[in-house]
């Protein structure tokens, strides 16, 4: 089950939510128009004109567990597509397993974390099976990564000029000479001011801005096809972040990589990301355009999430989530936002893992207030009309 | 308003509980319009006044660490603080605005200047009466929380060692406990690595009300938490502030978080601040070149990204061991670039300080006030 076969609607979009428990569920509670190929991130509001390629990634029912004192299910059967050239952002706050969801892809899970099921195919072969040999062929090359703290990723005792050389000749076959040249062009082509006496500097002679900008020169040096990114503008100051936001821009244009940014941060994803994807406890609940996710959000969480976030450009009422995450060991049954959800119907959404609901154009959200099970009121009942919050069926 | 508590329960007040605790206060819960009317000067003394407050650390080279120069982290920083008010310092990384809060409540000496509370000098020597009355909040719960005490026993510390409320201590926690709406049923007992981030800045800033301060300096009080958490612990200081009439002076980076909870705000660059005001007036209209760029570089929530009206600011902060002539910022201001020859000598020879006290201040020399 790839959960993109269109001919059996039920089946295909309860497997999208991932979790094994979703097929004994509510096969009657959902209309199955309401559910028309859910786990498709193809939609018509972005990269229209590669909808028909082949994609080059895909993540079909990923599920990571880490093995501690209990079972940890950090991420939870998500799925989704992404072509070349797309970009994608993923939001999530801590514990979402927006983070884990990515290290899954390209094999960086530690222990005792495990991929437990799904496949994660790249160019259609499945990493997830894949050697170490195989998988370091891909991540660093096609795939490159970004992470946060990039200072801390260096390694001290090396000038960065030599780590970007060995990089370069690890994934093509060049001089000494020639991949010091191109260790010196691609850290012109971050933006480094001085790249010829910035490679004979060690680490700790840059600052995080500077580090960040080598960092993406690094992950550039096997001219991936594909930019994942986690966090890459955390703990910059406001001015360097505007900086590197700019660069991923730029990058993605003059490059034409796809790009998967993850972050807690809204405003970072939406400044360069098309299409975003929400998790929350491991699982995906959202997904759409940037227009759909921000202007019509539908699932409970990304609303309140959205009004939770102070705007520099105006004071505002915030509205805060009650409660916390939950802790991932003993996962809350059903829905897993349902415990701080303000319009939860007792009885379905604490009980049965919700289907996604499609709101057409790619936008789905797994939240059961939009299928006929729910019993609360249509516009989410006084909690959800005080929210100013609507529900469009 | 839908109040997110993090024990999902109510944060109910008492009353004879923490609302009656310690001394009354002329200055009372002042609205944030009151407080913006009083920052003018009508009369109202201020809570906080700093004067020229400096601190340099020393800069030492070779292997007899001679003394080469100085790193002037606080510049000449002078504010004053009017009861009720939350004024923030907003900067980026070296900015000196940590530094400034920690020279200010006497975890460092001053280099130079004075700051004076309720027109009293506060110093090292300060009567401890006075110097509790002034209480910080750090930034990150996890790691200012002793992992071996209980929630009690964390929150009653600044009571044992100022030797205070024996006879009811217990009691008088777990009232503070409820106020910052954490359950005391079933926190008083629990131990930090029980709670989650923001459970523990709410532990965080129980302590910091222990002593019933007038004035609390929160040194970016929200920084570690997720923004949904980030919400529910703004309330609260929201709240505690408008129930106990406190003061917050509010150190961050994070202009979002300045334009909720601020009455004014003062941003520092390199040590000094470039400009000061009612924090709407400066958010809607910033006049200094730095607030403007600043302001500009935020990453707004949006699905329409545009990339070419935002001002850029190029480059780090320089090097404070070894900062800029005249006015620091001019090797990243974009006004500078604009200025002809003669104008821009002015920038690099003449240092744009600005001492006037009043509604708005700018140390600009090519910006007039409004």
């Amino acid at each position: 089950m790839t959960g993109r076969e269109p001919t059996d609607t039920i089946t295909d979009a309860t497997t999208e939510t991932g979790s094994p428990r979703a097929n004994d569920a509510r096969t009657e509670a959902v209309p199955p128009d309401a559910l028309t190929d859910g786990g498709r991130m193809d939609g018509a509001g972005s990269g229209g004109d590669r909808a028909d390629e082949a994609p080059l990634l895909s993540v079909e029912g990923l599920t990571t567990r880490f093995y501690a004192d209990r079972v940890i299910s950090a991420v939870d059967g998500i799925s989704y597509e992404l072509r070349a050239g797309e970009t994608l952002g993923i939001v999530g706050e801590s514990g979402s397993g927006k983070s884990v969801s990515v290290r899954s892809l390209v094999g960086l899970v530690e222990e005792p974390g495990r991929i437990d099921d799904g496949a994660v195919r790249w160019k259609g072969e499945d990493l997830v099976g894949a050697g170490k040999r195989e998988l370091r062929s891909v991540r660093g090359a096609e795939i490159g990564m970004v992470f946060q703290n990039a200072k801390a990723a260096f390694d001290p005792t090396y000038t960065v000029g030599e780590q970007l050389v060995e990089a370069v000749r690890a994934h093509r076959d060049l001089s000494k000479r020639a991949a010091r040249e191109e260790a010196r062009d691609l850290l012109a082509e971050v933006g480094l001011p001085n790249p010829e006496s910035n490679l004979d500097a060690y680490p700790h002679e840059y600052s995080g801005g500077m580090a960040q900008r080598a960092m993406i020169a690094m992950s550039l040096a096997g001219e991936p096809e594909l930019l994942i990114a986690d966090e890459p503008t955390t703990g910059l100051d406001v001015s360097i972040q505007a900086q590197i936001i700019d660069l991923f821009r730029r990058l993605i244009r003059e490059r034409d990589m796809a790009l998967i940014l993850i972050s807690h941060d809204l405003g970072v994803v939406s400044q360069v990301c098309e299409r975003i994807l929400v998790m929350y406890a491991g699982r995906i609940i959202e997904r759409g355009s940037r227009a759909q996710i921000l202007e019509t959000p539908r699932h409970p969480y990304t609303r309140s999430f959205l009004e939770s976030i102070p705007d520099v450009d105006r004071r505002r009422e915030l509205s805060s989530i009650p409660g916390s995450p939950p802790n991932l060991g003993s996962p809350p049954a059903g829905c897993r936002f349902h415990p701080r959800c303000p319009v939860a119907d007792a009885g379905l959404c604490d009980t049965e893992t919700p289907p996604p609901v499609d709101f057409g154009e790619g936008h789905t959200a797994t939240c059961h207030a939009y299928t006929d099970a729910y019993a609360g009121e249509a516009d989410y009942g006084a909690e959800g009309r005080a929210r100013g919050w609507e529900v469009t069926r | 308003m839908s109040r997110g508590d993090a024990s999902d329960e109510g944060p109910s007040r008492r009353d004879g509980g923490p609302s009656e605790r310690g001394t009354p206060r002329t200055d009372g819960s002042g609205t944030a319009g009151a407080v913006r009317d009083r920052a003018g000067g009508d009369g109202v003394e201020p809570l906080l006044s700093v004067r020229d407050l400096r601190k340099y650390y020393p800069v030492t080279s070779g292997v007899l660490g001679r003394r080469t120069g100085d790193v002037k982290a606080v510049d000449g920083v002078s504010f004053d603080l009017y009861p009720g008010e939350t004024l923030a310092v907003v900067g980026e990384s070296g900015c000196g605005k940590s530094s400034m809060a920690e020279t200010l409540i006497g975890l460092n000496e001053a280099t130079g200047g004075e700051v004076l509370f309720r027109g009293e000098p506060l110093t090292g020597d300060t009567d401890r009466r006075v110097r509790r009355e002034v209480q910080m909040m750090f930034q990150d719960p996890f790691s200012t929380l002793n992992e071996r005490m209980t929630v009690g026993r964390i929150v009653a510390e600044p009571l044992v060692v100022h030797d205070e409320r024996a006879e009811d201590r217990e009691s008088y926690v777990r009232d503070l406990l409820d106020t910052v709406g954490l359950d005391p049923y079933r926190y008083y007992r629990a131990f930090p690595h029980e709670l989650s981030g923001g459970q523990r800045q709410r532990v965080g800033i129980a302590r910091a009300l222990a002593l019933n301060p007038s004035l609390v300096v929160a040194d970016e009080p929200v920084s570690a938490l997720d923004v949904s958490i980030q919400a529910q612990i703004l309330e609260l200081l929201e709240d505690l502030q408008a129930e106990f009439g406190l003061t917050y002076l509010v150190i961050t980076h994070d202009m979002s978080v300045v334009r909720q909870i601020a009455d004014r705000v003062a941003v520092m660059y390199l040590g000094r601040i470039v400009e000061l005001g009612d924090v709407d007036e400066v958010f809607d209209d910033p006049r200094h070149p730095y607030t403007e760029a600043l302001l500009s570089s935020i990453p707004r929530v949006t699905a329409n990204p545009t990339e070419d009206r935002r001002i850029r600011l190029e480059g780090s902060p320089p090097d404070p061991a070894d900062p800029p002539s005249g006015c620091n910022f001019h090797p990243r201001c974009h006004l500078y670039e604009e200025l002809s020859a003669e104008e821009r000598a002015r920038c690099e020879r003449e240092d744009p300080r600005s001492e006037k006290e009043g509604e708005r201040r700018l140390a600009c020399h090519f910006r007039p006030e409004r």
